[in-house]
Formats: C-alpha cells, sequence, structure tokens
C-alpha cells in the first residue's frame, strides 16, 4: 500500500472537517464548500466519519490508529482522497497512512474494522485545503474578479508542513503556499517573521495564559495588516474566538482573522454571507473598495 | 515518524531553541531533551517544529506521547479524552449540530454512533480516563 496522488484534475473530495470545524466552525466549512465549487472542485461529506485520534486519544491509548483508520477507510469506501481544513487531522492521517504501510499492523486494523465491513487496503490520500488549492492557482487567477486592496498577515498551519516526511508538501520551515495564494488577490502580504511559527493554540489544553501569550505574540507581529488569514480552526480558535482575552482592556487593538477560502472567496466575488462572514468584515471590506 | 529514540538524542539543545513555548516561558519535553528536569509532557502544540529540527531526527511525539501517558493529565486533556470515547469526538457534540449547519445552509451530518465508538475504541475506553497510571495502554 502506498499513498496514491490523485491528480487535482479529478476534482472530487471526502470532506473531513475534524471536531472542531463540525463542532462550532461552520464559516470555514461554508467557505471551503462554496470556494471550491466556485473553482470546479467537488466536496463530499463523510457519514459517520468520527475524531482523527490525534493528539488526544494518542496521548493516552495506541488505539488512536483505530479512529484514525476508520476515516480512511471510510474514504476509501467513497472511492475519495481526503479533504482536511485543519492541521492536527491532516497529520494525524497522514501519520496513520504511514503507519499502516506495514502488512501486519494493517491486518490487525482491518480485522478491527471487519466488522463495520470497511478496510484500508490502498489507502487514499490524505490533502489539506491548501494543498489542493496550491495545485488550483491558474483556476483562481482567472476567477478573480474582485480584486482586494488590503494588506493580509499570515498564519500557516504548522502541521500541515511538519514534518516532511509525513507532510510531503512545500518548505517545512519557510512554507510559501498560503503567500503565493493571497497574493492572487490582489492583496499586499505583510511579512510578519512569525508566519511559520505556531500560534499556540493548544497550549489551552495545559497552559491557558501560554496560550494568550503565544496569540498576543502573533496578534502584535501582524497589526501592520488589515487582516491576518489562517488556515485551521485551532489557529481560528486562539486568534480570533479568544482575541478578546489576549487584548484585554486593548480591545481597540482588536484585527479581524479571516479563514483562507473567506479570503479566496471575496476575490472571485462571492458574497460575505456566502463565505460566513459578518458585518464588521464587510465593512471593512466597503472601506476597501471605496477608499 | 523516524527510528531513532531518546538514545540516539546528545541534549544538543536545538529543540528547545525553535520551541515557541519555550520562548514564552514554558518548559516542555525539549527541556528534557536539552538535559533539564524541569517539563511538562501535556505542555506542546505539536508544531513539529522540534521535530523538524533535530539533528538526530529523535522522534521527539513519540517521547511527549510516552511520557505523558506516564503522567497526570491535564483536565482539559481528560476531558477531551472522555468526550471521544462517548460521543466520537473531542467535543461533546450531537445531533443539535445540525441545527447550526442549517443556520448556514450546511447540509445536515450523520454522526458517527456510540456503538461505533466503542468498537474503535474498545480497550482505550476500558476504565478510562484520566489518570496517566491506570491507562489502559490499548495495544492494537
Amino acid at each position: 500500500m502506498g499513498e496514491q496522488v490523485q491528480e487535482i484534475g479529478d476534482r472530487q473530495f471526502a470532506f473531513y472537517p475534524g471536531c472542531l470545524v463540525l463542532q462550532r466552525m461552520q464559516q470555514y466549512e461554508l467557505s471551503t464548500k462554496r470556494l471550491l465549487a466556485a473553482l470546479g472542485v467537488t466536496l463530499t461529506d463523510m457519514p459517520e466519519a468520527a475524531c482523527c485520534g490525534a493528539p488526544v486519544v494518542e496521548s493516552f491509548s495506541d488505539e488512536w490508529l483505530l479512529p484514525a483508520a476508520y476515516n480512511l477507510a471510510l474514504a476509501e469506501r467513497m472511492g475519495l482522497d481526503i479533504l482536511t481544513v485543519c492541521g492536527s487531522c491532516t497529520n494525524s492521517l497522514k501519520r496513520a497512512l504511514l503507519a499502516l504501510q506495514d502488512a501486519a499492523l494493517r491486518e490487525r486494523v482491518n480485522r478491527r474494522l471487519a466488522p463495520l465491513d470497511l478496510e484500508v487496503e490502498k489507502g487514499v490520500a490524505v490533502r489539506h485545503q491548501v494543498q489542493v488549492l496550491a495545485g488550483l492557482q491558474d483556476a483562481l487567477r482567472e476567477r478573480v474578479v474582485a480584486p482586494l486592496r488590503l494588506k493580509v498577515a499570515l498564519t500557516y498551519p504548522c502541521q500541515v508542513f511538519r514534518p516532511a516526511e509525513v507532510a510531503a508538501f512545500d518548505d517545512p520551515l519557510r512554507p510559501r503556499a498560503m503567500h503565493d495564494l493571497a497574493a492572487l488577490t490582489g492583496a499586499t502580504i505583510v511579512e510578519t517573521g512569525v508566519e511559520w511559527e505556531c500560534c499556540g493554540s493548544s497550549y489551552s489544553m495545559s497552559d491557558q495564559p501560554l496560550a494568550l501569550a503565544a496569540g498576543r505574540r502573533k496578534l502584535e507581529a501582524s497589526l501592520g495588516a488589515d487582516i491576518l488569514v489562517d488556515g485551521c480552526g485551532n489557529c481560528h480558535l486562539l486568534l480570533q474566538r479568544m482575541q478578546g482575552a489576549i487584548w484585554g482592556e486593548q480591545e481597540h487593538r482588536r484585527m479581524p482573522v479571516l479563514f483562507l477560502p473567506q479570503l479566496l472567496g471575496l476575490a472571485l466575488g462571492l458574497a460575505p454571507e456566502e463565505l460566513g462572514l459578518g458585518g464588521s468584515v464587510a465593512k471593512l471590506l466597503r472601506r476597501d473598495r471605496h477608499d | 515518524m523516524t527510528e531513532s529514540t531518546i538514545e540516539n538524542c546528545t541534549q544538543c539543545g536545538a529543540c528547545r531553541s525553535v520551541c515557541l513555548a519555550e520562548k514564552l516561558g514554558g518548559h516542555t519535553i525539549t527541556s528534557l531533551l536539552s538535559g533539564g528536569e524541569e517539563y511538562f509532557a501535556w505542555l506542546c502544540s505539536c508544531c513539529q517544529l522540534c521535530q523538524e529540527v533535530c539533528p538526530e531526527g529523535v522522534d521527539i511525539q513519540q517521547v511527549i506521547i510516552d511520557e505523558r501517558r506516564k503522567g497526570q493529565p491535564t483536565v482539559p486533556y481528560q476531558r477531551s479524552f472522555r468526550n471521544v470515547l462517548r460521543y466520537g469526538y473531542a467535543f461533546a457534540i450531537t445531533e443539535e449540530v445540525n441545527e447550526l449547519r442549517a443556520a448556514y445552509g450546511l447540509e445536515p451530518v450523520e454522526l458517527v454512533s456510540q456503538e461505533r465508538v466503542r468498537l474503535l475504541l474498545r480497550r482505550a475506553g476500558e476504565g478510562c480516563a484520566g489518570s496517566g497510571q491506570d491507562h489502559p495502554g490499548g495495544e492494537v
């Protein structure tokens, strides 16, 4: 079994939202689906998809591999490669694919999946949205109808790029894919020097003040931009949802944080509500258009 | 996903020098790998930067996992683990999520059944949860 690299031309993926986006980031799922539909890519939901297994289950049990393999097997039965939207799920599913190249382990796992009439046989490819979009730059460029005159800072989803032997995509230390994609919108990219650093969101599972300090580091470095753009639910959880706690009494420093497909979708002329964008960002964009 | 283990660590400190938590004053597994004694294995975002820069290619992720399973998990990790065992997700996701989806014009999703979750995590779930000391291991 080896990872089958699907040609982007196939243009169809099983959509794996992961726990966080499924629970509370409908805007991310919506904007991802609308953007990719506009680019001719079909995303199909995965009925009964479950947690990817890492890092939560992995921190307690080797059985983390079971839910990961289960999700891979669901997609394999659908005959589709998987599109992910967060860093952690991407890394977990890709690591599981590598682990399952061990025939003996795969056999043990498949015995456990057999009662569900599922198995990992050939394996499917797992691609984070940024990786899929990176292969669609020509299509994106052709469809930009509303160039954005915004200054944009970026933050990369770490686990989509590291470690290199798992991610097998872009530069693990200084990736460029999001720069290239964001630049297609006409926006000016503001280099922050920390775009490749972790956001620190997961620290909130063990040290909340440290998570807020990490978020503040990232946001302060990005203040020269109009908006910050991320590509992972975990980053968004800290940098957007917890931004009030990060700034505290310095609330006036708050900056809008968008998901990458929201930024790209705007440049393609999709309506803000199709991208799950609220009034405050729409206001910012009006300023952009009329300045 | 490397074969190199903690025995190959030379305590060069490369991992610690790139660790964001360390830069912010925290002490992660990279403190241990750099010869320090004060560290907290549950403090890590899995950003994999330490893994990427380790000149010996030590499987640092595995070191963290081994240390976590020996120690006491934080309350949020315990809660997330229990959620996975009960709901199949790290959060308590129920059918109500489909009402939220409808508000965004998203199709309803079929959530994973508890029966499937029990089947997938039958050993991890035994006697669960919480203390690293009595974690079930759950070899696959």
